[in-house]
């Protein structure tokens, strides 16, 4: 039962989940490169052991011992592989893809094994298999560390895809997924593990599938996603002081996709900007442009907008990743062409 | 000041109106309410009441005469103002001259107002239609032109790039005639609705609902009052008036779901209302808002049902017995305080609707559903304690038919008793009830 709430980092609060979800089900294991850190490393007895590469599982090998938590070989194709395997024999594994910019190493196990295998066998089979990743430019990491690309996950069907923003958001849905039946990939901002925010205390789920309103608004509506709520937030601010009051819907799932609470935002608000960190080309923000043209048709005042990321690889040149970010700038700019 | 007395418009489809009698005198003192003259429409016979305090100075149009609605019929001079004939006849060109102004203001082409504003932003646009004919307007705007019956092709956009927009659209049909009503038939899940819309598109909704026994008819001297400042929309309710009369679920909660369905039908711009009900058709409002508090944003109760468990037996018997001139007029003798109220063309009226097929049918099943074995089958008081947005009731102090005590029993809102009145205070105290629901409705602005 949630009782007290406390601040926590977004990092924090993906460690607590799990912790939680471990301590209640005993077949929920973690596996990843360096999740518990040093594995054979003499020197690196378990109390130093390092917990990830940016030490968002610290803790948890020296609760649960390394039979839970498994420092695997670099081979996302190896323990992704086998990660698909365990869950469908019994287990409930949480497998970290430590960058999404690697999942084409492992992208077989997951679209064409883990992804189908309820289908395919009728429903005798099931793939109760979590898998975290990190996401989002901004820490100077360059093309192969950077991207984010739920996009792609989102379009195979049988991946259930979570984007949380805040650190509430995050320990609610790593819940969910882990409790939840199906193939789910979280995807993690690597730029928010630092962010606090209020948390409560004890467990608690936040259901799949449904956004979340994080601004109230009147004159547009804007669907963010992930890390780009808070540049939506700032945005609205910028705009509050022209007069123009923006409505923030954060989709936290993006499959399934809460298409009522966008559409109803929609409706309320004649306007939609969809701001996005993926690359344009057939990515989430071009499918719920073409659900609110489709479903909202009658609603819309102006033309639907997307502001996104170029069609390019992330750059290491920090002005040039900068300019790569959607920007608060970008989002009021853009509202303001809407607004006529 | 002196206050020109004018023909007053009952109805909206009144044109002209004939003084049947003077109660004053030129160079009688009239107090601000009192009855001071006679008025027959087509329709009806009415007493009006003087507007203001003073000295009856002069009659412009005399027993037995005829006038326009607006025009005006007499002058009346504030307390100690001495006016001599030149200075009436001033008044009365002056008056003349400002009506004339506002019928011309009336007419003027609608896209000249969308340019006034254009020209205050100092901004310039390109017109809304391309070389090739197809209009510049947003998916938006282009169905609420369609809902509205406003033409396209007279606005000038002020969206980007001279797109025509909901708001330029909103506005050019606030510019037209707002108080010429639209009487339509709607049909809801099958059964067709009667009503009435009025009054400027992008002002707050304001919707009526009649008592039992009832039609929309028993709101005409209210309805063009409203119709200047609100979206109005007085239905016959199902199985009243000229709607329907199916056989179905007459109950309290059945109709406020079709009242649902039927705002639903009638558009978006109708998903948030206010509500102004009499008798049971207040009771329908509050199992409304009960049902649906979002889609509501005030409350006006008018003699309500749903208050209180008591009803008057007598006046349920008459409504279920046969349609008789005598059984309606003694209906009507309980509605009203004022026999006078009591008039021939009304018990005409009302005898011709219950005549209607399946109305008889549908009036004992509503009857029945709502107040059967003599007592009211619905209580909102819970409800109403926990309401929290605006509320008013307003009652008949000497009503017959539900107690004024009913008043009261919501515990809180404003309240306002009207002295000497029955059943009716919207017919009996038109203009009184007008001027405080009025006042009600526009306290604030709320937003949309």
């Amino acid at each position: 039962m949630a009782v007290a709430i406390r601040q926590l980092t977004y990092a924090q609060a993906i460690n607590e989940a799990m912790r939680l979800e471990m301590r209640r089900d005993p077949r929920v294991i973690l596996m990843g490169e360096d999740v518990a850190g040093g594995a054979t490393i003499d020197h690196l007895a378990d109390d130093e052991a390092w917990g990830g590469v940016l030490g968002v599982t610290k803790g948890l090998v020296q609760e649960f011992g390394r039979t839970r938590v498994l420092d695997t070989p670099i081979t996302e194709a190896g323990f992704v592989g086998a990660a698909v395997g365990a869950a469908t024999t019994g287990l409930r594994p949480i497998a970290e893809l430590m960058f999404v910019d690697f999942f084409g190493v492992c992208w077989d196990m997951i679209f064409d094994q883990g992804a189908k295998l309820r289908y395919m066998f009728g429903g005798k089979a099931s793939c109760p298999l979590v898998i975290r990743t990190m996401i989002g430019a901004g820490m100077g990491a360059a093309g192969q560390h950077s991207g984010c690309h739920y996009s792609v996950f989102t379009h195979m069907p049988g991946i259930k895809t979570v984007v949380p923003s805040t650190p509430a958001d995050a320990k609610g849905l790593l819940t969910a997924a882990i409790r939840d039946d199906d193939l789910v990939v979280v995807f993690e901002n690597k730029m928010l593990y630092s962010m606090s925010g209020e948390v409560p205390e004890g467990e608690y789920v936040l259901p799949l599938g449904k956004a979340d309103i994080k601004r109230e608004g009147n004159d547009v509506t804007i669907v963010a996603i992930s890390r780009m709520v808070h540049q939506a937030l700032a945005a609205a601010e910028m705009l509050e002081a022209e007069g123009i009051s923006a409505e923030i819907v954060d989709p936290r799932t993006l499959s399934p996709l809460d298409e009522e609470t966008i559409l109803n935002s929609v409706a309320k608000t004649h306007r939609l900007v969809i701001v996005d960190e993926d690359n344009p080309r057939c990515s989430v923000a071009t499918d719920i442009a073409a659900l609110a043209a489709d479903k909202a048709f009658t609603e819309l005042d102006a033309p639907i907008k997307l502001v996104t990321a170029p069609h390019t690889p992330v750059p290491f040149s920090p002005p040039l990743e900068q300019f790569y970010i959607p920007s608060p700038e970008r989002i009021v700019a853009t509202v303001l062409q809407l607004m006529g | 000041m002196a206050t020109i007395l004018s023909m007053p418009k009952w109805g909206l489809s009144m044109k002209t109106g004939m003084v049947v009698e003077w109660l004053k005198r030129p160079g009688d003192q009239v107090q601000e309410g009192e009855p001071i003259v006679e008025i027959e429409s087509e329709k009806a016979t009415n007493e009006v009441d003087a507007p203001a305090t003073g000295m009856l100075r002069s009659i412009v149009v005399h027993d037995g005469e005829s006038a326009a609605v607006s025009e005006p019929i007499a002058v009346i001079a504030a307390p100690g103002e001495e006016l001599s004939d030149e200075q009436v006849e001033a008044l009365l060109r002056e008056d003349a001259e400002q009506r004339r102004k506002k019928a011309e203001a009336l007419l003027k082409p609608r896209a000249a107002a969308p340019a006034e504003v254009a020209a205050s932003q100092a901004v310039s646009r390109r017109p809304a239609s391309s070389a090739g004919g197809r209009i510049n307007a947003s998916p938006a705007a282009r169905r609420l032109a369609q809902e509205l019956g406003v033409d396209l092709s007279t606005i000038v956009g002020t969206g980007p790039g001279g797109m025509i927009g909901r708001e330029d659209v909103l506005q050019a049909a606030a510019q037209e005639g707002t108080a010429e009503a639209e009487e339509k038939t709607l049909a809801v899940d099958g059964v067709n609705i009667h009503y009435l819309v009025a009054g400027p598109a992008s002002a707050p909704h304001i919707v009526f609902l009649h008592g039992l026994g009832g039609s929309l008819s028993t709101w005409s001297l209210n309805l063009p009052v409203f119709a200047e400042h609100f979206r109005i929309c007085a239905l016959d309710m199902v199985g009243a008036g000229a709607s329907d009369k199916p056989s179905t679920d007459y109950s309290i909660p059945a109709q406020a779901e079709f009242l649902a369905r039927f705002l639903d039908a009638l558009g978006p711009d109708w998903r948030s209302v206010s509500l102004v009900g009499h008798s049971l058709g207040g009771a329908v409002a509050l199992a409304f808002a009960q049902r649906y508090p979002e889609r509501v944003e005030r409350l006006a109760l008018v003699d309500s049902a749903g208050l209180g468990p008591e009803i008057d037996s007598t006046v349920l018997d008459l409504m279920r017995s046969e349609p008789k001139p005598e059984h309606i007029r003694a209906e009507l003798t309980l509605f009203f305080a004022h026999p006078g109220m009591v008039q021939e063309v009304l018990v005409e009226q009302i005898l011709q609707q219950r005549w209607q097929p399946g109305a008889r049918e549908a009036l004992l099943a509503t009857s029945e559903a709502a107040f059967g074995e003599g007592r009211q089958q619905n209580d909102f008081r819970e409800m109403l304690a926990g309401w929290t947005k605006p509320l008013l009731i307003l009652w008949g102090d000497v009503d017959a038919v539900i107690p004024v005590a009913h008043a009261r029993a919501a515990g809180q809102g404003r309240v306002e008793v009207f002295a000497g009145c029955g059943h009716c205070p919207h017919i009996e105290r038109a203009e009184a009830f007008n001027q405080t629901l009025l006042s009600f409705l526009s306290e604030g602005v709320p937003s949309r």
